[in-house]
Formats: C-alpha cells, sequence, structure tokens
C-alpha cells in the first residue's frame, strides 16, 4: 500500500553562492536544511516533528506541502510527484503557517479571506457562500461574526482558526502545521491542539505537526519524529518514544521537559547551542554535544550513523545500537 | 507653519482646478478672437484698456490681440489636464509595470522592463520629453484609425518620463510584500498569478507610489509649461501657460515687459501649490517621512 504522502531521501540545500561563484564553481557556502529525509505519513495519521529551532522543520513542511522544490530526493502524494500533480489533487495538500498574522492578507476581511478558497470548490451563489463561510467558521469554534473582521483585529488563537477554516475550505486530505501553537498562550494551545485532533479524526485528514514543544507534540502525534540538524535521528510511536527515547538527542529533549518548572534551564544534558547547519560537524551531527561519545568511541566523528529499525516502527540513527544492514542512506 | 501651507496649497489648487473646469463659462471670450487698440495696428493691447471695437480687457492681450485673460483661463485648462492625465497615466503604468516585476523578480520579463527603464532614466530632466515631442511633432500622430491630438503627445511624452521612477518605486516596494506569508497561501490555494498582483499584492504596496506622483504633479505642471515655452506645447491657436509665457516676449515691443508677470506668477503659483500640497499628503500618508524631516 502506498502511503497517503512520502518524502524519499529528500534534500534541500540553499546555496548563497552568487551567479559569478556558480560560473565559477566557486562554491560558496551551503546550508543542508534538510539532509535525506524519508517520511511517509498514512492516511489520517497525525505525525510530529520536534526539533531545536534552525533544524530543518519548516524547510522539511514546505518541501512536503510542495512550498519548496527538493534539491535531491521527491515528495509523493498519492503515489505521484507534486511537481507535476494536476491543480485539483495539488489543493488537496495544505499548509498552516507558522505566523499566522503573516499569513493572512491585512487588507481583506475574514469573509473575503474565505470566499477564494470556497468559490475555487464550486460555490458561486452567494448565499451558498455565505452559508459555506459560517459553517467552517464554526467548525473551527468561531462565530458568525467574525466574517467582517480583519486580521488587526484577532488574537493569536482566533487568527489560527481563520488560517485553519481556510486550508478547511479546500477540502485538504493532508496538512502541515507549522508551529502552530508557538504564539499562543497555554489554554489556548491546548484548545487549538484539540480543534486540530478532532478535524484530524473527523475528516481523516493527516498532519504532520511540527512543534519544538515535546508536550504539544504528545498531545496530538500518533508518531513522532525527532529532527536534528537536517536529519532525522529518531522516530517511534508517541508512546513508545516518551517511554523508551534511544536517540541521545531526544533523551536529552525529554529531559528537559521533565523539570518541573516548564521555564527552568535545560539540564546540563544538552548544553550549548546547535552547531550551524553551514559547517555541520563531521561523522554523527550530534557528536559535539552528546553524552554518549565517550562511551561509543572514535566512530562518532568518523562516520554518520545509519538511520535503522530497532523494532518494525522505531527507527533511531546512533552507533549505541549495533549497525543491523547495509543502509543506502548510510554515507552521512 | 507647514500644515497652514499645505492648506493654503489646496485651496490654491482647489481655485486652479475650478478655472480649470468653468473656466469656459466665465471666460470673457473667445481664446482665439484677435482684437485691435487702434483700426489697422496690431499690437498687444495694454492691462484695463479698450480695444478699437469697445471691448475692455482686463489683463490686455497678447502680441496678436487675443484676450490674455481668456486665454489664461483656458490655457489653465490645457496645462492642467495634460500635467494631472500624464501622472495618472504614468502612475496606473507603474503600479501594472512595478507589481508584475516585484512579483516575478528576476524572471525574464522583470529583466527586459528594468533594463528599459535604466536606458530611459539615462535622461536628465524633461530632456526625454523635449526630445519625443520633437520627434513626434505637436500636430498629433495617426496610430491605426484614430489620430492623437497633440495634447496626448504631449501626455505621451510626459508619461515615459514619469513611468520610469514611480515604476522602481512600486517595484521596491512590491518586493518585500511578495515574499509573505499571504502571498505564499494564495500560490497554495491555487490562486493564478494575476489574481495574486491584482487582488492580494499591489493594494498592499501602493503608499510609496503614490506619494511620490503627488509630487509629481507640481513637476508635472511645470514640465508641461516648459515644453510649451519651448515651443512644444499643443498647436496654436489652443492656449497653454508655456506658450503665453513664451509669447510675452513680444510685449518688449511695447515696452510692457512686466506682462511677462502675468503667466509667469500664475505658473510659478500653481507648481508652488501642487508642491506643497504633494509634500503635505505624503507628510500624512508616510509618517516616518515627517520624522525624518522634524530631525534635521
Ligand atoms: N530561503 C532560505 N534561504 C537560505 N537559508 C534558509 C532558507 N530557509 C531556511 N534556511 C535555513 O535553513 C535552516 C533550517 O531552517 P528552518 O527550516 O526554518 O528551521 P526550523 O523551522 O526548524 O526552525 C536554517 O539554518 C535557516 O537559516
Ligand atoms: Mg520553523
Amino acid at each position: 500500500m502506498t502511503a497517503l504522502i512520502e518524502a524519499e531521501s529528500v534534500k534541500r540545500y540553499y546555496s548563497n553562492a552568487s551567479w559569478l561563484q556558480r560560473l565559477l564553481f566557486l562554491g560558496g557556502s551551503e546550508i543542508q536544511a534538510v539532509d535525506g529525509v524519508t517520511l511517509r505519513i498514512e492516511k489520517g495519521e497525525i505525525v510530529g516533528l520536534v526539533g531545536e529551532s534552525g533544524c530543518g522543520k519548516t524547510t522539511l513542511g514546505w518541501l512536503l506541502a510542495g512550498l519548496e522544490q527538493p534539491t535531491e530526493g521527491a515528495v509523493r502524494f498519492k503515489g505521484r510527484s507534486l511537481g507535476n500533480i494536476d491543480a485539483e489533487t495539488r489543493k488537496k495538500v495544505q499548509l498552516l503557517f507558522q505566523y499566522p498574522r503573516e499569513s493572512l492578507n491585512p487588507r481583506h476581511n475574514v469573509r473575503t479571506i474565505l470566499s477564494y478558497p470556497i468559490r475555487k470548490m464550486g460555490h458561486t451563489a452567494t448565499a451558498d457562500i455565505t452559508a459555506r463561510i459560517h459553517s467552517l467558521l464554526e467548525a473551527v469554534g468561531l462565530s458568525a461574526r467574525y466574517a467582517d473582521r480583519y486580521s488587526f483585529q484577532l488574537s493569536g488563537g482566533e487568527l489560527q482558526r481563520v488560517a485553519l477554516a481556510r486550508t478547511l475550505a479546500l477540502e485538504p486530505e493532508f496538512i502541515v502545521c507549522d508551529e502552530p501553537t508557538s504564539a499562543v498562550d497555554m489554554n489556548v494551545k491546548v484548545q487549538i491542539l484539540k480543534l486540530l485532533s478532532d478535524i484530524s479524526r473527523e475528516k481523516g485528514i493527516s498532519l504532520l505537526f511540527i512543534s519544538h514543544d515535546l508536550s504539544a507534540v504528545r498531545f496530538i502525534a500518533d508518531r513522532i519524529c525527532v529532527m536534528y540538524l537536517g536529519k532525522i535521528v529518531e522516530q517511534a510511536p508517541a508512546q513508545q518514544l516518551f517511554d523508551h527515547p534511544c536517540h541521545p538527542y531526544t533523551m536529552a529533549l525529554l529531559d528537559a521537559i521533565a523539570d518541573i518548572d516548564p521555564n527552568a534551564i535545560r539540564k546540563a544534558s544538552l548544553h550549548g547551542q546547535p552547531p550551524s547547519p553551514m559547517a555541520p560537524p563531521a561523522g554523527c551531527r550530534f557528536h559535539p554535544r552528546c553524552a554518549y561519545t565517550e562511551q561509543v568511541g572514535t566512530i562518532c566523528w568518523e562516520r554518520g550513523p545509519a538511520l535503522q529499525p530497532l523494532s518494525t516502527d522505531h527507527l533511531v540513527r546512533c552507533f549505541l545500537y549495533p549497525e543491523v544492514s547495509q543502509d543506502p542512506d548510510r554515507k552521512q | 507653519m507647514g500644515d497652514k501651507l499645505v492648506v493654503l496649497g489646496a485651496v490654491i489648487v482647489l481655485v486652479f482646478l475650478g478655472i480649470a473646469i468653468f473656466g469656459p463659462q466665465f471666460a470673457p471670450y473667445d481664446f482665439a478672437q484677435q482684437f485691435r487698440a487702434s483700426p489697422g495696428e496690431l499690437l498687444p493691447i495694454s492691462v484695463m484698456s479698450t480695444t478699437a471695437t469697445g471691448e475692455r480687457l482686463l489683463l490686455g492681450s497678447d502680441a496678436l490681440g487675443r484676450d490674455m485673460l481668456s486665454r489664461l483661463i483656458y490655457g489653465t485648462r490645457t496645462t492642467l489636464v495634460i500635467s494631472i492625465s500624464s501622472v495618472l497615466l504614468a502612475t496606473i503604468l507603474a503600479i501594472v509595470l512595478g507589481s508584475l516585476t516585484g512579483y516575478l523578480e528576476g524572471s525574464l520579463f522583470d529583466e527586459i522592463v528594468m533594463r528599459l527603464i535604466d536606458a530611459l532614466l539615462t535622461f536628465p530632466g524633461i530632456l526625454l520629453a523635449v526630445i519625443l515631442v520633437a520627434a513626434w511633432g505637436t500636430q498629433g500622430i495617426e496610430i491605426g484609425p484614430v489620430t492623437t491630438t497633440p495634447e496626448m503627445t504631449i501626455v505621451f511624452a510626459l508619461v515615459f518620463t514619469f513611468t520610469p521612477r514611480l515604476t522602481r518605486t512600486m517595484r521596491g516596494s512590491t518586493i518585500p510584500q511578495a515574499h509573505r506569508a499571504y502571498i505564499k497561501a494564495a500560490q497554495l490555494m491555487g490562486m493564478p498569478a494575476w489574481r495574486i498582483v491584482a487582488f492580494e499584492l499591489a493594494p498592499n504596496c501602493l503608499t510609496a507610489v503614490i506619494i511620490q506622483s503627488t509630487t509629481y504633479l507640481g513637476l508635472a505642471v511645470f514640465s508641461t509649461a516648459g515644453l510649451g515655452f519651448l515651443g512644444l506645447g499643443p498647436a496654436e491657436p489652443q492656449p497653454e501657460l508655456g506658450k503665453i509665457l513664451a509669447r510675452t516676449q513680444e510685449y518688449f515691443l511695447n515696452r510692457q515687459f512686466w506682462h511677462i508677470f502675468i503667466p509667469g506668477f500664475t505658473i510659478s503659483l500653481l507648481v508652488f501649490a501642487f508642491s506643497v500640497l504633494g509634500d503635505g499628503i505624503r507628510n500624512v500618508l508616510d509618517p516616518e517621512y515627517r520624522f525624518e524631516k522634524a530631525d534635521v
């Protein structure tokens, strides 16, 4: 069975080389924002994507939504490459932007914002459109009064709901949610998470839920991918990942939220900033911050570990675990 | 003080607009009718004097005996129609070109348009308009079935002069907007590019270009009159402020050199009023500029 959406060893490199440098084959420097990610999402599944800021979550999300073209590799929706898919199917893949205020035109009110996708779905009569606007607003928990508001009159949570209503108007099958709760306070966050998970279950919409907030991901996701500097380092069902984290980076992240005070400084197990993706460390990208490097040995900086299965649905990229097979993804 | 100046500018502009619109109703004579001071003599008639046939000419006549006041009224109308429509057309053209090139930044279309604009910008001031009007002539051009009026020729020439800078401004304010998430969101919904530019992008990028075009109104009056003064205005007997000014040279024959002040003062007043009004509009629309000015 093919997955609803799948990424096959996708890479996205950003180059800051000028055309002259490129002409002379002087590379300039290159950011390996996403470096070989393979990910399958089934119908109705909610996959969480966690990692520190700058590790490439947004870039991966944009690749899956078709807003970015991969430097290498392919993204397929229902077995067909996103690059050459018909417009009708293309609309079924949508994205909620990281900053909802930015993603809504400041000049349009909610009615105008929602009308376009509604018309696009074939509703043309004015009464039809109005009814649809009201049902969409209701679906995201807003009253019909909001139809005449502008984005500057809305709070962070309301903005996110309007943005969600706009994507739902297109009856999507897959939505990338890029940190939808990063700009709202605690109780609004819970409401939004509940809303997303209810809508996903109700309509069978698959979600890629991006966040640097592990507790949010734990609440909503069926399966979790942990990303570090452009690579997925661990992937497991949500419960499994929280009960038995296997990658040292995941362990460190979990330690950090185990603190009772959420504002407390992270434990020493994850010290420092992630290295720049412009000059990723040789070998395992996590080794300069890893607590297990001494235990494992020099192999950590000699070559990069492959993402390999520990059990059928638990993958990890670390030399702590014996290498099982030759994986084509192994080098770097 | 600044605000009072703006009000003064606005009042003067309104008065001139009134003259341009309703002028024909209260112009005392036809602008082409020739009078004589005494039978047989064709010389400029002095201010407040009476013609051989008994008409009183409030501001005298030009060298061909035509009533100065009537010519000023009709001339104001011509000058204002030419300058306002050239700024309006240039602004519309700049909004279309600037938003398209801004949205399609780096594309072949963008490259071609911007290089053309660079080429047009190498002509200083109204030199380009002078060259264009001189080349096209002031008689009107035949384009297929339609023949343009001489006024339209001048408007086209001025549009060529004003559009490049306005387009650059519009493109400059479009580029940062084009990278914002609401544009990405529109693309993701499958919105066609023309619709994105016309309904999502361009309406959010207009402030700068509108500010600039209002400051161009004074320049447009000055340029129109300048072309007229250089003999590149509308053909005779159509009056135009610059043309009227040029013809006052002939008063020197009659030792009435101060006649030059009548059209000269009118042009200066109009340019002054448009300039202060343009500055005022800019201060309202662009508060940052006001702060900048206050600092100096
Ligand atoms: N358009 C771009 N051009 C150049 N570099 C980019 C671009 N987008 C993202 N990057 C870089 O790619 C890396 C990953 O960014 P991003 O995907 O936004 O991370 P995250 O969402 O996890 O914070 C960052 O180092 C960022 O600077
Ligand atoms: Mg991000």
